[in-house]
């Protein structure tokens, strides 16, 4: 067996400050949560949409008989649906102690308060009110975006046709991008709070943290999570370009493989970006004015 | 002998004298050869064996002169009717069609029906009329036929679109009446493809249209009701247009001539053998032209929609070839095509001789979702069945709208396969799997072949009319062979051009051409709210009892199956003795066909380890019982593999197997998207 690095005096391998197994831990970590809860959450469509029937005719061409499923088991499928959507709120919820753990973890790792063998209890600890700033700003969220919806409905409503269609679509862009750019605003902020609640703080302080950190690094903050969020769409529509091809109605086992590896590289390369923002988060924290 | 010229004589002179009258009628005789009524087969003048407007004896002629105020959107026209008694029967009356006197007030028959009933989704604007000022003719001196008229629908108080205006002297068969006309139409709000929105004005059924008079000399007028069209006899017009200079015009036909007069302009369309005119003004028009073919094709489309009039260009290079094909040469010389600004959607989606509206916005095509092509071409389509045949919508919808969407099911799969009406990120989705939802979704709660008016609402129009019948017309093809759908329905349109078919006319191109067993079946299907459900009942593969030498009463493959594949009963099913063995397994497989509708079709026994038999069935027995010995055990049975029965009521009990087949592509793929919702959604 071969001696640790460190064991021979040979620097670990690092990435943006951090050693190379805690990338590959923190990852592993989060993309194998996914892949379990998102199995859970998806079995009650998934059994609602199989049948007497082979399910690679589901992709045939023309979706004759995808429609006919859609058709004649509509009223099971929206109730796989609201199950399915109560699952990844049960989902969402055991991701949530996953990531924070990985944030305390990457905290450790860079060097913040938290002890580098302690992080697990940061994260426990920091847990109960992680929740509640998630509850607290997600009803701050629906408002919003009810809010929103009601202009965007407004924009293009009955009324509408009446309003050029360049106007009109200016303004909805402009509602969306408004709404888009305080969503992101509120998820910095959360992230950057919950860091802090990782090291301990209360509520209001790590909120107030938060506040501070994000004035200090707007735009640099801004601007990193929309490079990872548009290299994710790129994930994603390059995953669908290479999925789109594959004759996944035909008997041959070739296309299936395929498309489960390049869905899974997909979910692996999305964690890894999600990884790569709280390491951003954690540095951010790292550094913040106390 | 008689007189004095011999008996034989006599006789030849009698026969003669009774072909006189066939010889006399000209191009028209009677092909009926079985007492029932057919269409006249006229004879065509043009090359190509088809008819053209050349050969379609005019009956009612326009020449308008119509002026627009744009301000007050009104139309003042003045002009005349030329009208040819072509029955066999003298008329005492004339009927027209105020088609806009539906929007005159909340009362009509048009705007008292329910909402839900009509192709409007909204309510009334500002409402429209027609108001006849002058009705007189130079065979009636001094009478002001006007006067006389009917100032209401018949047996209907508050409707005033189907008028009566007697005559006061009867018309004979063959003689011409000379009609003098003036009139005002004031356009709506845009309601039912007709009116206008700010400066955008359609406008269609604006004038005194004659109703139709059949060859045994009754008139087809009805009240505009929400669901029902229009129905008319053929003609020219002859129709001039006053717009304001700047206001860019498509009209029916082709322009002949254009002048400026001060701050007007003035053009003049002309028509021949059409049996409508229908036009648009706006100034915000921007002109594309292309000759199509043989034909000048103008685009009208609103600034900034190129990917639209890209789309709408390209459905129409692959579309009018196509259909010129399948249903004779499109005989006009131009064609106009009316893409309406988005605040005047509702004018769009229509047909009218030589002019389509279409519409649509422009991110559909770059969303690949197809609608703006599916529309143009099945307008475009409607320009055999409504405009060249011509049948009675109000009375057969389904011959119309019906065969149209058959037509645009089959353009739009010839140009764009199995993505006809979406092809996006990799989900292609077919015209027939929406439409043959649609259609078997309500069931059979009504006839398809019904009068338009019975409808309980526009919606059970569309899934029965429209989707039902193309849904009935592609099962057939599918069922009897495509190549037999394609020259039942090019004989049924070459025979029937310019000739207002009826049902029956359909029905007997189908037997001519698919069968009797296709035309009972479509009979079925169309008029007595026929259905068909085929079942995999039973599938089953037990190991087979010990062998019994000599025993000749098993059966090894050999029931008429016929192999697909691998044999599952291998080469040689001899055993090395000479005696028969037994194969492994019995396998039992029962399919079950339910309702009144009886199709061949194809059963398919899949056996395990790979190999199948197919066998065809004729649909007669209610249940289909297959036994046999095999080497390998079942596996599963498929009644319809190739899906030729769109109008099976359930297509998910097609098939059937001995264990659960597997959802491993539908699991991955829901797995998938739960793992992308939670990247995009959790922290």
């Amino acid at each position: 067996m071969r001696p640790p690095r460190a064991a021979l005096g040979v620097p670990a391998r690092v990435w943006m400050g951090l050693p190379l197994r805690v990338w590959a831990g923190t990852i592993a970590a989060l993309w194998g949560a996914r892949l379990v809860v998102a199995w859970v959450a998806s079995r009650p469509v998934a059994v609602a949409l199989a049948g007497s029937h082979e399910d690679r005719l589901l992709f045939e061409p023309g979706s004759l008989l995808l429609i006919e499923v859609l058709r004649l088991r509509a009223d099971v499928l929206s109730g796989a649906a609201a199950t399915s959507a109560m699952l990844l709120v049960g989902a969402w919820a055991a991701l949530l102690a996953v990531s924070t753990g990985v944030l305390a973890r990457l905290i450790a790792a860079a060097g913040g308060a938290v002890e580098a063998n302690d992080w697990w209890r940061g994260a426990v600890r920091a847990l109960p009110r992680t929740a509640g700033l998630a509850l607290l700003l997600g009803v701050v969220g629906l408002i919003a975006l009810s809010a929103f919806g009601v202009v965007a409905a407004a924009l293009v409503g009955e009324r509408a046709f009446e309003t050029p269609r360049a106007l009109r679509e200016g303004l909805l862009l402009g509602v969306l991008a408004v709404g888009s750019l305080v969503a992101l605003m509120t998820s910095i902020l959360f992230d950057l709070a919950r860091a802090e609640l990782a090291l301990g703080a209360r509520l209001g302080d790590s909120v107030r943290a938060a506040a501070r950190g994000l004035r200090t690094r707007l735009v640099a903050l801004l601007v990193q999570r929309l490079v990872l969020a548009a290299l994710a769409v790129c994930v994603l529509a390059g995953a669908a370009t290479v999925v789109s091809a594959e004759p996944l109605h035909t008997e041959q086992a070739g296309p299936l493989w395929t498309v489960f590896l390049t869905h899974r590289g997909a979910g692996a390369l999305l964690a890894t970006l999600h990884v790569s923002w709280l390491v951003l988060v954690a540095r951010a924290n790292s550094t913040t004015p106390r | 002998m008689l007189g004095s010229l011999p008996v034989r004589t006599w006789g030849a002179l009698v026969l003669v004298a009774s072909l006189l009258p066939t010889a006399a009628r000209g191009l028209e005789q009677d092909a009926s050869s079985d007492g029932q009524r057919a269409a006249p087969v006229r004879l065509p003048t043009s090359p190509s064996g088809w008819l053209s407007p050349a050969d379609v004896p005019r009956i009612a002629s326009y020449e308008i002169h119509a002026t627009l105020d744009v301000e007050a959107h009104r139309v003042a026209a003045r002009g005349k009717l030329r009208f040819t008694n072509r029955s066999r029967e003298p008329v005492d009356e004339l009927y027209f069609h105020l088609y806009l006197n539906a929007f005159r007030d909340d009362k009509s028959l048009f705007l008292r029906s329910p909402r839900r009933r009509s192709r409007m989704g909204h309510g009334l604007g500002e409402p429209g009329a027609i108001e006849v000022e002058r009705l007189t003719s130079p065979r009636h001196p001094g009478v002001e036929l006007w006067e006389r008229a009917e100032r209401h629908s018949p047996g209907d108080p508050d409707d005033a679109t189907d008028i009566r205006v007697p005559l006061p002297e009867p018309l004979s068969p063959g003689e011409t009446l000379e009609l003098e006309l003036v009139f005002t139409s004031r356009l709506p709000t845009i309601v039912e493809r007709t009116g206008f929105a700010r400066s955008f004005h359609m406008v269609a059924q604006w004038f005194p249209k004659l109703a139709r008079l059949e060859e045994d000399g009754s008139w087809a007028h009805f009240p505009f009701h929400p669901h029902a069209e229009f129905y008319a006899d053929f003609g020219d017009y002859d129709v001039t247009l006053d717009v304001p200079e700047g206001f860019v015009v498509g009209a029916t036909g082709q322009l002949t001539s254009s002048r400026t007069e001060g701050s007007r302009r003035v053009d003049r369309y002309s028509a021949r053998g059409v049996h409508d005119f229908a036009w648009s003004a706006w100034d915000g028009f921007e002109r594309e032209e292309r000759r199509l073919g043989d034909v000048d094709v103008t685009l009208l489309a609103p600034p900034g929609t190129t990917s639209a009039r890209l789309a709408t260009w390209t459905a129409l290079e692959h579309a009018l070839p196509f259909l010129e094909h399948r249903y004779g040469p499109y005989p006009h010389p131009t064609l106009t095509v009316v893409h309406p600004p988005s605040f005047a959607a509702g004018a769009g989606g229509m047909e009218y001789p030589t002019l389509i509206t279409t519409g649509g916005s422009a991110r559909w095509p770059q969303l690949g979702v197809r609608l703006i092509e599916q529309v143009t071409v099945h307008e475009l389509a409607h320009q055999w069945f409504q405009g060249l045949l011509a049948s009675n919508e109000a009375a057969f919808p389904f011959l119309d709208e019906g065969l149209t969407s058959y037509a645009e099911w089959q353009a739009m799969g010839a140009q764009f396969g199995a993505g006809s009406i979406v092809d996006s990120l990799g989900l292609r989705v077919s015209l027939e799997a929406v439409g043959r939802a649609a259609a078997v979704h309500y069931g059979r709660l009504e006839p398809i072949a019904q009068p338009a008016s019975e409808f309980e609402s526009m919606r059970s129009l569309a899934a029965h009319v429209y989707s039902g019948t193309a849904t009935a017309l592609t099962t057939l093809a599918r069922v009897y062979g495509a190549p037999k759908m394609e020259a039942a329905l090019r004989a049924y349109a070459r025979r029937h051009r310019f000739g207002h078919p009826e049902p029956e006319d359909l029905l007997r191109s189908i037997e001519e051409h698919m069968g009797a067993d296709a035309a009972v079946a479509l009979r079925t299907m169309l008029f007595e709210r026929g259905s068909i459900n085929f079942e995999v009942v039973e599938v089953t593969g037990e190991p087979s009892a010990p062998n019994e030498p000599g025993d000749p009463n098993f059966a090894n493959g050999a029931d008429g199956a016929k192999p697909n594949g691998a044999n599952p009963n291998g080469a040689n099913p001899n055993g090395a003795n000479g005696v028969r063995a037994k194969p492994g397994f019995t396998n039992r497989a029962v399919v079950a066909r339910r309702g009144s509708l009886r199709l061949p079709v194809t059963v398919r026994l899949e056996f395990e380890g790979g190999g199948s038999v197919e066998q065809r069935w004729d649909g007669a027995e209610s249940l289909l019982t297959l036994e046999r010995h095999d080497e390998k055990p079942l596996r599963r049975v498929v009644v319809d593999p190739e899906r030729a029965v769109l109008w099976d009521e359930n297509l998910l009990d097609n098939a059937a197997g001995v264990r659960k087949p597997s959802s491993l592509r539908s699991s991955e793929r829901v797995w998938y998207w739960a793992e992308v919702l939670l990247h995009l959604l959790s922290p």
